[in-house]
């Protein structure tokens, strides 16, 4: 017991608002001004911290990543009309414990200590805490008291501790913990005004409180539960409305049937809404750039604006529909305490992949476009799976691989029926080229969970929480934040890219006009490249293709229809037959199948960069898949030429 | 110590149970913890040492993870870390139910 009672808990300090109530709390207030810049929040997941970190913040936060890790920072300044506006307030991940072997919790107590480059030192926690779990949570109670900041408990979900028949004497507790104790509603916005409360009285003064160094969990739990009981803490009953529920959710046959429904659903959704929007979109601004060209006079300039930057801007924007669906149905179920169910009904299968279940939805929506995807992994919490999703997810055929699927099948695969009315030649080839991106996500997974990313001695714990109703301030927050971060952070990478190529495809000017893309630097460097690609069976107009469609990968059947159109031999073919004209079976099949691979996708890496927070990975993930595609598409073009 | 020993014990009230062999509804006393210091903290952290009452509830598709319920706490673990984790079945519990 030593190691949990190396001092007495009870500790009464003087100058300490100790709440006998909310009402003391929340009682006149004394304006004194508060020397107060930096307040940390912290708690274990799912205690209702971000829902309290947006009331408290509302839209004034910002988003950041802390230096050199994957954890993202999330700050605002404090809302409301307190005389508190000046305090930053941040966010720190949601962890169980400070068990230093998870990125998250030293993330968390390198901010708490000061020790954290860029963050100062906090002049205050609040911890947020969920009523319905006292025991569990006070272990992280006790090793966040034990930094000595001045420290504000706050016991969130008193609406379901009551409703269910629980109680804690907040003023006990805080006696036995030394520090002041509220009981509040985020999700119900009831007994926040304690917070306010207390960061005007504490006024950033250290309290010299001694708490036990905790070690051994068991013990920590054994203290935990004595300071519960000595608080009158009384665990409310069985939340009946998530067993119940969770029998028809984790029942043997509804269970899974349920489940696929629900991503069967959310897929569709994200792919033929999230797609129609993009299209609609992308349309939209297509227009718009057509129609304030007739005010631009000078042809390159007129280029420059409408092919290079306004495209830019227009292919970032293009994905915003994607993700703001995407989002929107992740917040559902995550919100709800469905994602959890999903996991632990997916693990055994994403276990196979040597994954948890978490990766399921990031991995199925990657079958509609990457870069949603990607930014979907943040549910996974084991960094080391979240990296090896984040590097397979562009293998899954994304809808940007359809037009030269399309235009390649078309034009080399016979339109017949390998079964009448039912499977034909083509949508074979087609699923074939998905069971291929697949097979490469596959054995990726498999050597990276085998290599590099193997896990750490973390087992894959999850916890189920109870089910509640999503609430649309959280929903309109993430996808507010979400769109934002996609924008800012992603969009200027996509925006240089797409103008430094609209730069090598237009260049050089000839007497004010631009080049014509056969004759540009692009075709240069594509003509450079072909004896390196020559064994692929692929010319330089094919090269010229693939440069250009680093942009996105759909943009190769543009740059192919300019390339044919301009040549007088296959100037009156279409595009179809000119591909046919100018490719063997065996370069055809190569090029589909390198594009199968290849990571032509500028958004998908700037978006890595930005999860990743760092330029390692997208341009590991670059050269892998690029050689992989590179040695695949040689390998069949070579095998088809014995054929 | 190996699984093999403990399952050996006649009594099936004193008999040491791998927690993935729990079966559903039953309740028991975890015991012990085979696994690794890193592991063995972080199942501390969400509620599993020595001691503590857990009960298995709800399971995946194929039983594999399980859902065990300690207080009112809902944790799914994969039967390759439960099958580290030994229980003792609580008799008494049992009985109230």
């Amino acid at each position: 017991m030593a190691s949990c009672h190396d001092t007495p808990a009870k500790i009464k300090p003087e100058k300490i608002v100790v709440s006998t109530s909310i009402s003391e709390l929340t009682g006149p207030r004394k304006h004194a001004p508060s020397p107060m810049r930096t307040v940390a929040l912290i708690g274990p997941p799912n205690s209702g911290k971000s829902t309290l970190f947006n009331r408290l913040t509302g839209l004034r936060q910002k988003v950041a990543n802390y230096p050199g890790v994957t954890v993202e920072q999330r700050a605002g300044k404090l809302a409301g009309g307190h005389g508190l506006k000046d305090i930053t307030l941040i966010d720190l991940p949601g962890i169980y414990g400070m068990n230093a072997q998870s990125e998250d919790a030293r993330v968390s107590i390198d901010v708490l200590r000061g020790e954290m480059p860029g963050t100062p030192l906090p002049d205050a926690v609040l911890l947020v805490l969920d009523a319905t779990n006292l025991s569990r949570h006070l272990v992280l109670a006790a090793q966040i008291l034990s930094l000595h900041l001045p420290t504000l408990i706050l016991l969130n979900m008193k609406d379901q501790l009551q409703e269910r028949g629980g109680s804690v004497d907040t003023f006990k507790l805080a006696q036995e913990l030394g520090t002041p104790v509220a009981l509040i509603s985020a999700a119900q916005t009831a007994g926040l005004d304690a917070v306010y409360r207390f960061l005007e009285e504490t006024g950033g003064k250290r309290q010299m409180v001694q708490l036990p160094v905790l070690q051994n969990p068991g013990l920590c739990r054994d203290w935990a539960v004595q300071v519960g009981r000595r608080s009158d803490y009384q665990a409310p009953a069985s939340p009946a409305w998530t067993r119940r529920l969770d029998k028809i959710v984790l029942h043997p046959v509804w269970g899974p049937a349920i489940f696929l429904a629900i991503v069967i659903g959310v897929f569709q959704v994200v792919f033929t809404l999230g797609q129609g929007f993009s299209d609609w979109f992308t349309e939209l601004i297509q227009r718009g750039g057509e129609y304030f060209a007739a005010y631009i006079h000078i042809p390159w300039l007129q280029s420059l604006l409408l092919d290079g930057v306004w495209k830019g801007v227009g292919s970032v924007l293009a994905f915003l529909p994607q993700i703001l669906v995407l989002f929107f149905f992740i917040g559902l179920l995550e919100d709800s305490g469905y994602l959890a169910r999903a996991a632990l009904i997916a693990d055994r299968t994403m276990a196979r992949l040597g994954l948890n279940g978490k990766a399921f939805i990031p991995l199925l929506s990657a079958y509609a476009c990457a870069v949603p995807a990607i930014m979907a992994t943040r549910t996974i919490e084991n960094k080391r799976d979240r990296l090896a999703t984040i590097l397979i997810a562009p293998f899954m055929t994304c809808s940007a691989r359809l037009p030269i699927y399309t235009l390649i099948i078309a034009a080399f695969i016979p339109n017949k029926a390998i079964i009448p009315h039912l499977i034909g030649l083509r949508a074979s080839a087609m699923i074939g080229l998905y069971i291929l991106g697949f097979a490469a996500a596959f054995v990726t997974a498999r050597l990276l969970k085998s290599s590099v990313l193997k896990t750490a001695k973390a087992p894959f714990v999850l916890e189920l929480p109870q089910y509640r109703w999503p609430t649309v301030q959280s929903i309109t927050m993430r996808l507010y934040d979400r769109a934002k971060v996609f924008v800012v952070r992603a969009g200027t990478i996509i925006l240089t890219c797409t103008v430094f190529l609209w730069g090598l495809a237009a260049l050089p000017v000839h007497g004010g006009v631009i080049s014509n893309i056969g004759a540009s630097w692009l075709a240069d460097i594509g003509r450079f490249f072909e004896p390196i690609i020559h064994p692929l069976g692929f010319n330089w107009k094919i090269g010229i293709g693939l440069l250009s469609s680093l942009v996105a990968r759909e943009v190769i059947v543009g740059t192919l229809g300019t390339l044919y159109g301009a040549d007088p031999a296959t100037h009156n073919l279409t595009l179809q037959a000119a591909v046919r004209g100018d490719l063997t079976p065996g370069a055809a099949f190569a090029l589909v199948v390198f594009f199968a691979f290849a990571m032509q996708c500028t958004s998908t890496l700037a978006v890595v960069k930005r999860e990743t927070n760092s330029w390692k990975w997208p341009i590991i993930q670059f050269t892998y898949m690029s050689g992989m595609a590179y040695f695949a598409a040689l390998a069949v073009n070579q095998i088809s030429r014995f054929i | 110590m190996t699984s093999g020993t403990h399952i050996a014990a006649a009594d099936p009230a004193t008999a040491l149970l791998p927690l993935h062999k729990l079966a559903r509804g039953a309740s028991a006393v975890l015991i012990s913890i085979e696994l690794g210091e890193e592991e063995t903290d972080h199942l501390g952290l969400m509620g599993f040492f020595p001691g503590v009452g857990v009960t298995a509830s709800n399971k995946a598709p194929g039983g594999d993870p399980r859902v065990y319920r300690i207080d009112h706490s809902e944790i799914a673990l994969r039967n390759e870390t439960a099958r580290h984790i030994f229980v003792k079945l609580d008799v008494s519990e049992q009985a109230e139910k």
